[in-house]
């Protein structure tokens, strides 16, 4: 059992008492005989498997330190107060912003990792720069600096019970005509939704922007998108350049707010909706990689249950013909998905053992760490390194993370980030008026929400880029 | 009452046995405090509002006696206004000035002449002003603010001179850059009150917690906006507020507590305590969409409320007093204004507000000096203290034995120097942990302290004395010699 909580308290029990006053003040963060590294992360799906992996292997190699794991649910809010007050600080960290990062950054409180991290060598001759993917070396990279590093690309499509879908004779759809007839045939087989989301409050708004971006990324293809996210003039945002999000939205409104989903989807929290999914209730859910993790245990009391996950299928017409837009490319011949950047992780520029968390950081980094991390995560990161879910390193991962290490193989990933300063300051995005798949719930027509978004884009595109 | 003065005579009698024991030569005797110039102010933001306030929301008349009978027996000195004057629809600026000023007239005049009658203090929402250097794209300059709020507050405006009104709501979570204009918008607010005889009256302004960061605070740090203003806004106001909703829900656990709560109330504790100005803040009373959970028990409200005045907090807001929703909806706060029922939580609030008016006299003759704590557990940190910036590293007065759960202990002083303490049971009360917490007094024969309401004085044991705090509670203590 890889308790190191329990490791990590009892050393701390035996190392440290004699280093706490006894009230009320700062107690010492000394432990006799180990320097200890503070590390920090947002205490959510993941749960702490691929941290306490890191940090197992990572003292395993450093037998003087002591790698305390500092989980946090508030870290979104409380991390900014404590960086500027220098107090309480980890010395490393990892968030979902990396805008806040760079913001943090342009403050002073943030240590480029340029020299120390990506132009070092972290696996044998090779740099972090050598190692990590084109687009996340450039969304990373800061005017040729480098304040984060991504922690993982996030992996979405429909979460399912394998073992149900045997049993009822259900394929995996590969298109949007097959996965209307695979939800009409789960209508008249069983008495199981097709499909569930969670539209309750404080459900990430159903994740059903993993299905309207995914529409979108596989129509568009790299090309438009890239064009699209440079926002070189607001003619991106005019209908007749928006098809791949028209086709994301009718298909949000067919699937999702039609008569394959399970009843009071937009009432259900997450979890409510995902104990729906492992209890055989509905046949699919819109999630991530961290699925398996973040419902443990209830998979626990369901050990019949066999997750996994595809991809959103691609947009078809009625004759099952994939469809594209004008000008789509990709660069490997591969079907195109949406791969973002889940969180990253910085250093503070006055951690306490900066230098400690540097070496850390340049460790977690190296192949066999990325290994390591994946296997406790199911989550690839932006690197070069073995994640092929045959191979002898993967023989012990779940078949869902083996469906989505092979979602990541068969597709050609894109991530969707832009330089301009629209996006930076926060004028556009996707969507110029934020998320609008609440507006086809409220009974909008894609049509209608694609002429507001242009609108809206074309009234304030001289105060934005004048600004 | 009668139960009141019998535990009074026990613990009077028990001190006096104590003295004869041996533990001392001397009977124990209690400080006294004079009646405060100001009580400890608990304000009703929402508070009951005139019938279908908005034009459409069909809701019952709230601005009536018996609502503000209960208002007062709740404890509440203050009502804040949400819902009254809301404008109708307005094709221009000067129309919808002008029509907003004329609605919030008409309703603050209805809940001033019930307010009056319980002595309770009414801020006014006038749409014209509230907001007003955000609210108008054409309005932005000081000769256009001032243009305003002399069309609002003058001779003939009948609200301010009612003798329950206490001042006009300005501002709500300002930005960053919106705190400039704000010091006009107060500044200007200020003279023309004192041209009407009515120096003394309040703006509200109440500034963002410190979860609020990026482009609400237009990118600045949380420690740049209140600097800001508490170097120009709190000379004009003589108080700093903001509000900060603690409790969220949490699927796994059921509750989660915000981190930097005691940052964020020790930071504007330690500003009033420079710059000599009233510490305001907010609890939350109900749940709502941004993730907060609805109330539990009684424990939230004494949580939020002992902790506050921990730090020497002397008017809290609860956010909100009325709301559309009954407890079977969630999200429900202390009344439903569409139908004038009241939910479980106002008797609890009740009760609250009211055993802290009890000490109110003994509290407010001190001021708030200092934080320590205590962990539970050595191995695990209580992140709202592991963040506090500037706790004590000990008390010359007091120090602490074995606490059960993490406990915050805070330490105040009177003019003469005297000592007091507010301790704190510093767990989640969703969780119902009580905290038994052992203090050892230096130069001390015995405590004065308020218990929930109610006044104790016991000897002590070679110095120390054992608490039983429920969830949530906070007893204020006084050392005796």
């Amino acid at each position: 059992m890889k308790n190191v909580k329990g490791i990590l308290l009892m050393t701390a029990l035996l190392s440290s008492v004699a280093a706490l006053s006894a009230c009320g003040s700062k107690e010492e963060e000394v432990q006799e005989g180990k320097t200890l590294l503070n590390f920090e992360y947002l205490q959510a799906g993941f749960g702490d498997a691929p941290y306490q992996a890191l940090a197992e292997a990572f003292m395993a190699e450093h037998d003087d330190v002591l790698v305390k794991l500092r989980p946090n649910k508030d870290i979104n809010t409380t991390t900014a107060s404590r960086l500027e007050t220098k107090n309480n600080m980890s010395d490393i960290y990892i968030v979902r912003d990396v805008l806040e990062i760079q913001r943090w950054a342009a403050k002073g409180w943030v240590h480029d990792l340029k020299d120390d991290v990506y132009s070092a060598k972290i696996d044998g001759e090779e740099t972090l720069m050598d190692l990590m993917d084109e687009d996340a070396l450039e969304y990373s990279k800061v005017n040729d600096h480098f304040y984060s590093v991504p922690e993982y690309y996030n992996i979405d499509g429909f979460v399912y019970d394998a073992a149900l879908w045997e049993k009822n004779g259900w394929e995996v759809p590969t298109t949007t005509k097959e996965l209307e007839e695979l939800c009409l045939k789960i209508k008249s087989d069983s008495t199981v939704a097709p499909i569930v989301y969670c539209g309750g409050p404080n459900s990430a708004d159903g994740y059903l922007y993993f299905a309207t971006d995914g529409w979108m990324t596989a129509f568009e293809g790299r090309t438009n998108l890239k064009r699209f996210y440079a926002f070189e003039s607001p003619d991106v945002f005019k209908p007749e350049n928006s098809r791949g999000k028209w086709h994301g939205l009718t298909n949000l409104k067919t699937f999702f707010y039609g008569d394959y989903v399970m009843a009071r989807s937009q009432d259900k929290d997450f979890m409510t909706a995902q104990k729906d999914i492992i209890d055989g209730k509905a046949a699919m859910m819109l999630n991530g990689s961290w699925f398996i993790n973040e419902n443990k245990r209830m998979l626990d009391v369901n050990p019949k249950a066999n997750m996994k996950m595809f991809k959103v299928p691609e947009v078809s017409d009625s004759n099952n013909v994939k469809l594209r837009a004008e000008g789509y490319a990709t660069v490997t011949g591969k079907e195109l998905i949406c791969a973002d950047v889940g969180a990253s992780y910085f250093i503070p520029e006055y951690a306490p053992h900066r230098d400690l968390a540097v070496e850390f950081l340049k460790f977690i980094n190296r192949r066999s760490s990325s290994v390591l991390y994946t296997l406790n995560s199911n989550a690839p990161r932006p690197l070069d390194y073995n994640i092929d879910p045959t191979s002898e390193a993967y023989k012990d991962m779940t078949d869902f993370g083996k469906s989505v290490l092979d979602i990541v193989r068969n597709n050609e990933l894109f991530l969707a980030f832009s330089k301009s300063p629209l996006m930076l300051e926060g004028h556009v995005g996707l969507y110029a008026k934020g998320r609008r798949e609440s507006s086809i719930y409220q009974k909008m027509t894609p049509d209608e929400v694609l002429e507001d978004e242009y609108n809206y884009v074309l009234n304030n595109w001289d105060s934005w880029t004048k600004a | 009452m009668n139960s009141k003065r019998t535990i009074i005579l026990l613990a009077s009698l028990s001190a006096l046995l104590s003295s004869c024991t041996g533990s001392s030569n001397a009977r124990l005797e209690a400080p006294t405090f004079e009646k405060a110039s100001s009580p400890m102010h608990f304000t009703a933001y929402a508070c009951p509002t005139v019938e279908n306030w908005s034009g459409t929301s069909n809701n019952v008349n709230c601005a009536t006696e018996e609502h503000y009978r209960k208002l007062a027996e709740a404890g509440f000195t203050k009502a804040l206004a949400l819902y009254e004057g809301a404008p109708g629809g307005a094709r221009t600026t000067a129309e919808h000035v002008r029509k907003s000023h004329a609605a919030a007239e008409q309703d603050a005049m209805k809940i001033l002449e019930q307010a009056e009658k319980f002595g309770i203090k009414y801020y006014v929402r006038d749409w014209s002003f509230y907001g007003l250097v955000k609210n108008y794209s054409d309005i932005t300059t000081k000769e256009q603010y001032e243009e305003i709020i002399r069309s609002m507050l003058h001779e003939d405006n009948p609200y301010i001179n009612s003798p329950s009104f206490l001042g006009n709501y300005g501002h709500d979570e300002p930005n960053y850059d919106e705190l400039a204009k704000i010091k006009d918008q107060v500044e200007i607010y200020n003279r023309v009150m004192k041209e009407l005889g009515k120096e003394g009256a309040e703006c509200v302004i109440n500034l963002n917690p410190s979860y609020v960061s990026g482009a609400g605070l237009n990118f600045h740090t949380y420690s740049e906006y209140v600097d800001y203003y508490f170097e120009n806004i709190a000379p004009l106001v003589g108080y700093g507020s903001f509000d900060f909703y603690p409790f969220l829900f949490d699927y796994v656990d059921g509750s989660y507590m915000r981190q930097m709560y005691l940052y964020n109330i020790e930071l504007f504790a330690r500003k009033c305590k420079e710059g000599g100005y009233e510490l305001r803040s907010y609890i939350q009373d109900k749940g709502d969409f941004t993730g907060t959970r609805d109330m539990c028990g009684i424990g939230d409200f004494r949580f939020q409320i002992y902790t506050l005045m921990a730090f020497g907090a002397r008017d809290i807001t609860y956010y909100t007093y009325s709301g559309e929703e009954s407890e079977s909806e969630g999200g429900f706060a202390l009344m439903n204004f569409m139908d004038g029922t009241y939910n479980w939580t106002y008797d609890l609030a009740k009760k609250v507000n009211n055993e802290v008016h009890a000490f109110e006299d003994a509290y407010l003759s001190y001021k708030w000096d200092g934080v320590m704590y205590k962990n539970a557990n050595i191995l695990i940190d209580n992140q709202n203290f592991a963040n506090l910036v500037d706790p004590l590293e000990s008390h010359d007065r007091v120090s602490f034995g074995d606490v059960s759960e993490d406990t915050l202990l805070t330490s105040f002083k009177n003019d003469e120097g005297d000592d007091a303490f507010m301790l704190v049971n510093f767990t989640d009360p969703y969780f119902k942990k009580s905290d038994t917490v052992t203090l050892k007094f230096n130069n001390a024969r015995g405590l004065l302290m308020y218990r929930m309401g109610q006044k104790m004085v016991v000897p002590l044991n070679n110095g120390e004395y054992t608490f039983k705090l429920y969830p949530g509670e906070g007893r204020f203590i006084i050392p005796i010699k």
